[in-house]
């Protein structure tokens, strides 16, 4: 996510709180809902009264059936429409459009109904005049007598009681006695004209009354459905409300509980989301610090730490680049010292060497001496047995005298003029002039001598005698290790680019130089020749002088081919102390 | 020129055994040989009578042979002097020559070549002596000292 720190924050602290206010708002709601149910409560319970007043002018009225009755029921329901028409079209949308349009029908319907049932009664209370009107005169006809004797008073007495009884009771058992009384009085009807009227407007009474009843029982229904319709709206309402107030404590339990996980979750989101650029930078600051610095921060661009990261690689880049500067200055320190140290090594070479030869030169010195005394003596002396065998003795020990002073003398020339003399030289005389002081072995062995020159080399400026010492040595070898064959020397610059380094190789068809001692033959005392012939220095003092001149010197040989001495000498020597 | 034996050599070196044995070698080649074992004994000795030639050691204990060639250069300078050393370094043998040091040879040297070395120093010394006396007879002092004491 590429958030600023202060959007994340927000977010920490505005989910919690959203949550809070979420829940807030919800029970807001639904109390507030509450209250309108509460409201329409009150008006469905006003309604259910209303309806209950009027069923109670019903029952009046069905009481009395009389026109002020009716008339009272009839405002009571007109009172009733007119409270209903009060109610608001919204709050009739909420409580449910249909039950009110139901309510209103049936209201309809009750007026109906109460009008019929009024002329009914009305009907009624005619018939019944007609009844007693039409009862009376049969009774005067039955008292007159002119009719059949079962006519009698007494029939026509209980015929009326029980026209009487139903009147007043209006159930089946007075009906049922009654239509005895008339099918009683039907059997006679064929021998009583007069009593048809009677029976007539009887019958017409009894299905008036049917008629009302049905009219009552349907007006009645329709009252029960108002009472119904409000009761259940009552009812719904109160459930609503029911649910509305069991359901408040759980909201406000579902959001105390959600912000008590998610409050901190988010929180604590929020503070890893701040705290986590921060931790990578001090992962990798570790890293480093443990060596790594090719270690970058993660840079993204939303973050606010993107500018510290930037600073931070910057800083990191800088370091590296310092570091690899540090690590080049350190190599180049390293050579030096390398070089110094092989100086050094050749130094205190070098003056062990000579404090070498000069311990040795002394009794040397000594031995010369007296054997030369005893030689001496004994050349003067007449001749006695041994005396040949004697002064052979004694050329032995000069000649091994002599062998030791060469060793000693050279070793002290290694350690000869530390600081360089510069002289002008030529390269390619003096190699002419130093093949010449060989020119003898060089005849006598019959080898053929090539000098493979560059012309115009710069001309060096070193010290003569060192760079004599170091070609004689090789040439040296060279006539050494051969019989007869060729001796080629080649003289060049070392690369074409540059004129500071000239190279001078010295080949020999000799018997070459084993690969596994080529990494010997430049230690001192190191020599592959019989006792007497090799000093196993040549070659040390001419690694030395080489090195001294600020040169190079390397070996390519192969046994039975030959061998090649490269020597690379700066025109311009460098003074080494050695 | 002088004989053989009227050349007087004198032998400077703390090395008995060396020193003595060429002493006698030298006497039996017909030279006149003193030995002395330092530097000091050898300046004393040269107060009293004065050798032809000096072979000269340069490392002793007490007077070094520079100082020694010195001295004898200041005070004696007619006085041909050979260095013979084993520890002689480049660096000495320049500066002995600088110092009007003959001749510098290294030990073990060859007695045939000590020998012609000291004959050369001598045929040199009375080659000057001769010149300065030619210079003196004629009243030139200066230049006859100038040439004794090698200062052309
Ligand atoms: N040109 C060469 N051909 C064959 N071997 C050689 C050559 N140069 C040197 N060597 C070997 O290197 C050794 C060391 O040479 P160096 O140091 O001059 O000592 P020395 O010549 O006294 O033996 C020789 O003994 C020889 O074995
Ligand atoms: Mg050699």
């Amino acid at each position: 996510m590429n958030l600023k720190i202060w959007h994340k924050m927000i977010i920490g602290i505005a989910i919690p709180s959203f949550i809070a206010i979420l829940g807030g708002v919800l029970t807001y709601v639904y109390i507030k809902d509450v209250k309108k149910r509460q409201g329409f409560v009150l008006i469905a319970d006003d309604l259910k009264e209303q309806v209950l007043e009027v069923r109670r002018n019903e029952k009046n009225f069905v009481h009395y059936k009389n026109k002020e009755h009716f008339d009272i029921l009839n405002t009571e329901i007109g009172q009733l429409e007119k409270n209903l028409s009060t109610i608001s079209e919204k709050t009739i949308n909420e409580i449910g459009e249909e039950n009110f349009s139901r309510f209103r029908k049936t209201i309809l319907e009750y007026f109906n109904l109460s009008n019929a049932l009024f002329e009914n009664y009305q009907n009624e209370s005619i018939s019944t005049e007609k009844v007693r009107e039409e009862g009376r005169e049969l009774e005067a006809f039955a008292v007159s007598g002119k009719h059949a004797f079962e006519l009698s008073t007494n029939f026509v007495l209980h015929l009326r009681i029980l026209e009487k009884n139903y009147m007043l009771y209006r159930d089946k058992k007075s009906l049922d006695a009654l239509h005895k009384g008339l099918a009683e009085l039907k059997n006679l009807i064929p021998f009583c004209n007069e009593c048809i009227p009677y029976a007539d407007s009887l019958h017409k009474l009894i299905s008036l009354y049917e008629k009302s009843g049905a009219a009552l029982n349907e007006l009645q229904g329709a009252g029960n459905a108002l009472e119904k319709i409000t009761g259940e709206v009552a009812d719904r309402e109160r459930q609503k409300i029911n649910s509305f107030l069991n359901l408040t404590p759980r909201i406000v339990l579902a959001v105390i509980l959600l912000l008590c996980t998610l409050g901190p979750f988010f929180v604590y989101e929020t503070a890893s989301y701040i705290v986590a650029p921060i931790k990578r930078l001090v992962d990798i600051t570790k890293k480093i610090s443990e060596g790594d610095l090719s270690q970058r921060a993660a840079i993204k661009e939303h973050d606010e730490t993107y500018s510290l990261a930037m600073s931070f690689n910057t800083m990191l880049d800088h370091l590296q680049l310092m570091h690899q500067s540090l690590e080049k200055s350190i190599e180049l320190l390293r050579k030096k010292q390398e070089q110094l140290v092989e100086a050094e090594k050749l130094a205190s070479l070098g003056k062990f060497a000579v404090g070498v030869a000069h311990e040795i030169n002394n009794p040397l010195a000594i031995i010369n001496e007296k054997t030369g005394l005893i030689k001496d003596v004994i050349g003067m002396s007449d001749d006695f047995p041994l005396k040949n065998k004697l002064l052979d003795t004694l050329v032995g020990i000069s000649d091994s005298v002599n062998r030791c002073r060469v060793i000693t003398h050279r070793l002290l020339g290694f350690a000869r003029r530390t600081d360089i003399p510069v002289e002008i030289i030529d390269i390619n005389s003096l190699l002419k002039e130093v093949t010449g002081f060989l020119e003898k072995d060089i005849f006598y062995k019959s080898i053929k001598l090539k000098f493979n020159f560059t012309d115009d080399l710069p001309p060096i400026e070193s010290d003569k005698i060192q760079l004599q010492q170091v070609f004689l040595n090789i040439i040296k070898n060279a006539i050494d290790a051969m019989e007869d064959g060729v001796i080629e020397i080649t003289t060049g610059m070392k690369s074409r680019e540059s004129r500071d380094i000239i190279m001078v190789s010295i080949r020999d068809t000799g018997h070459g130089i084993p690969e596994e001692i080529q990494k010997n033959i430049f230690e001192p005392f190191f020599t592959t020749k019989q006792k007497g012939k090799g000093t196993g220095l040549g070659l040390s003092i001419t690694y030395g002088l080489v090195k001294r001149l600020g040169g190079n010197i390397s070996v390519k040989s192969r046994v039975n081919e030959g061998t090649t001495f490269f020597v690379e000498i700066p025109v311009k020597a460098e003074a080494v102390k050695v | 020129m002088k004989k053989k034996k009227d050349i007087k050599v004198l032998l400077v070196d703390d090395e008995v055994e060396f020193v003595d044995t060429l002493a006698q070698r030298l006497k039996m080649r017909d030279l006149l040989v003193d030995v002395v074992y330092n530097g000091e004994q050898a300046l004393s000795f040269i107060r009293k009578t004065s050798p032809d030639v000096i072979v000269l050691d340069l490392k002793m204990p007490g007077l070094h042979g520079i100082e020694v060639l010195k001295e004898i250069k200041k005070s004696a300078s007619e006085i041909q002097v050979i260095i013979l050393t084993g520890h002689g370094t480049d660096k000495d043998e320049d500066e002995a020559r600088r110092l009007g040091g003959f001749d510098f040879l290294r030990k073990p040297a060859d007695i045939d070549l000590l020998v012609a070395k000291i004959k050369e120093a001598f045929a040199e010394k009375v080659e000057r002596a001769m010149t300065a006396i030619a210079f003196a007879e004629e009243g030139a002092l200066d230049t006859a000292r100038k040439i004794i004491k090698k200062e052309e």
